[in-house]
């Protein structure tokens, strides 16, 4: 199991821009931190690094994708986590007090993934503004082992933080209509 | 011949590929999932809808095909793609892909731009100067994550690929309420879609615009529960009719759902069905008591899957206490419900405990009904999980 020293980033409170730029970011931190579990938990060893670099991501079919995220605010703290259980989430409804969320087990993949009420207290305060439907999250069980305190039962939930570029959002219209004209052209 | 409805029951599952002239149904649902597979006789098959086989995460129809010794590749004659919802659709590119021998179907709602401005706004094709367009779809979402428009979006990029390759097109088809979907000659064949109408056309339209993102978080689809564009089909196999209602629904609307496909062109000319596909996991917004007293036979064999998941999933007590009133043969692929999933660690356990109000697993067991009929005769094998709603299944699970 994992006793690695690891560094805690935490979301700074930045919300979502639609002005925001092509060109300042690049990885996911939510989706680097789960990777970064996930591969400690399956026994090899990565340090996360607290700010991401920049420049162009590649999909699992090896194409170059342009990635973007809202730029976090760190606050680091030292610590030794064992990562227990790992899930990627999708928000389905989100009630008064409560969401509805579909998890996806991340440390048993082949189990069924499972449909949860989660309360909203449980989301950090900078995290809600992205509580919707459709939205992605990661939540993570383990202990924790700080360098001045006790071990601590951990339970974390991270928002996705990605965004479209405005640059796409004006393309996303243009794509629709010329695939439109491309299926029309193929259909029956 | 005159045909003689009650049922044979098997010990299990026909695991021979059917005769030439024999028609099959088999339904498969794992608890959220669906799937239906037909054979149109000659060796010639209908898929319709794809959910996945647990075990080796293969599109159940195409496993199930090659388990007979049918190859997909040359055998399966149509897809049908009756919504996009997660539950229908899961698999359905692979099976695309596999079977190119086949049209295939979506609903006419799909070829709306209003669709297409959903597909890109969630997939980044990487798209289109002029006449050319790159094949390439978003793949880094995860795998678990992907929505019924990431499976449409795969199928629209492989019909491009095969175009641009020049090797043989795959034409992409719309159903709406009138569209013949499959025909022959010998055995007598025909299949037509009954839906969508105009209107649920337009509604989904309006429904797809609101999905749109209006802003710059990315996300993906939530799960989606308007069905007003599913396509349900007729199919007549000689003497032998079938209604598959895939997900359509009963609005309160008389050129909506079934309102609209019992105004529409009759579809019954001969006789009524002998098997029906219930619509919507038998669920009361997926009945319509006009379609039981227009469509179908008394003793109909009823088929139907489950739905995982929400704090009331279909079929209910009541749901099934319905079907049962109106016909004895009633037959689901998995039970109601099943038990929690559960967690080794005590600590995961204890915190999830905690943290959470409800917890409910969405994927069971796959089960499977085959129904085959020759001569008019039907014969009926359960494989999994799938089995009879009868007097020992609701005391069964809804015993007091």
């Amino acid at each position: 199991m994992l006793t690695e020293p690891i560094l805690f980033s935490r979301y700074g409170t930045e919300p979502p821009r639609d002005d925001i730029s092509d060109d300042i970011l690049l990885n996911d931190p939510a989706e680097d931190f789960d990777a970064e579990m996930l591969q400690k938990h399956n026994g090899h060893t990565a340090h996360l690094e607290s700010e991401s670099a920049a420049g162009t991501g590649t999909n699992q079919t090896g194409h170059s994708v342009d990635r973007h995220f809202i730029r976090p605010v760190f606050n680091v703290v030292q610590s030794d986590f064992k990562l227990l259980q790992l899930w990627q989430g999708r928000v389905e409804k989100v009630g008064t007090d409560e969401f509805v969320a579909t998890l996806f087990d991340k440390t048993h993949p082949l189990s069924s993934p499972e449909e949860v009420s989660i309360s909203i207290e449980d989301v950090n305060l900078e995290d809600r503004e992205l509580l919707r439907p459709g939205a992605v999250f990661y939540w993570s069980i383990g202990y924790a082992n700080y360098s001045k305190g006790p071990r601590q039962r951990t339970s974390r939930i991270r928002f996705r933080r990605l965004v479209i570029p405005k640059r796409k959002m004006v393309e996303r219209k243009n794509a629709a209509k010329q695939l439109a004209n491309l299926l029309a052209r193929h259909s029956g | 011949m005159p045909q003689n409805n009650s049922p044979i029951f098997l010990p299990d599952i026909q695991v021979d590929p059917p005769s030439p002239d024999e028609l099959e149904i088999s339904l498969f649902g794992p608890g959220r999932g669906e799937c239906v597979v037909v054979h149109l006789g000659n060796n010639d098959w209908l898929v319709v809808d794809s959910c996945l086989d647990n075990t080796s995460s293969q599109p159940i129809a195409l496993r199930y095909l090659e388990n007979l010794g049918v190859d997909p590749c040359k055998a399966v004659q149509r897809v049908v793609v009756t919504h996009w919802h997660d539950d229908h659709i899961k698999g359905i590119s692979a099976v695309v892909e596999h079977c190119p021998s086949a049209y295939i179907y979506f609903s006419q709602a799909l070829c709306k731009d209003e669709f297409y401005e959903l597909l890109t706004a969630f997939h980044s094709f990487d798209v289109l100067s002029g006449s050319k367009v790159a094949d390439m779809i978003d793949f880094e979402r995860p795998e678990g994550l992907t929505s019924g428009v990431s499976e449409i979006a795969k199928i629209v990029a492989h019909a491009y690929k095969h175009d641009s390759a020049k090797r043989y097109k795959r034409r992409i088809h719309y159903a709406g309420d009138s569209t013949i979907v499959f025909e022959s000659v010998a055995p007598r064949v025909r299949i037509r879609s009954l839906s969508p109408s105009a209107k649920a056309v337009n509604s989904a339209l309006v429904h797809f615009a609101g999905l749109v993102p209006d802003s710059v978080q990315r996300g993906v689809i939530p799960a989606q529960r308007r069905n007003h564009c599913a396509i349900a089909l007729w199919i007549e196999f000689e003497n032998i009719r079938m209604l598959l209602g895939s997900d359509l629904e009963q609005v309160n609307d008389p050129d909506m759902g079934w309102n609209a496909v019992l105004e529409g062109p009759n579809p019954v000319q001969g006789s009524k069905a002998s098997v029906f596909k219930v619509p919507h996991h038998g669920s009361h917004n997926g009945h319509n008591d006009r379609v039981w007293k227009d469509l179908l036979k008394e003793d109909v064999n009823s088929i139907l899957t489950p739905f995982y998941g929400s704090s009331d999933p279909p079929p209910t007590q009541n749901d099934l206490n319905r079907l049962l009133s109106l016909t004895d043969s009633v037959y689901i692929t998995a039970p109601p419900r099943i038990p929690k999933k559960k967690y080794t660690d005590h600590v995961v356990r204890k915190l999830l405990s905690g943290m959470i109000s409800e917890r409910r697993t969405l994927v069971g067991k796959m089960g499977h009904i085959q129904i085959r009929a020759f001569d008019g005769r039907f014969s009926i094998g359960f494989d999994g999980p799938a089995r009879q709603v009868d007097k020992r299944f609701m005391s069964e699970f809804y015993s007091a």
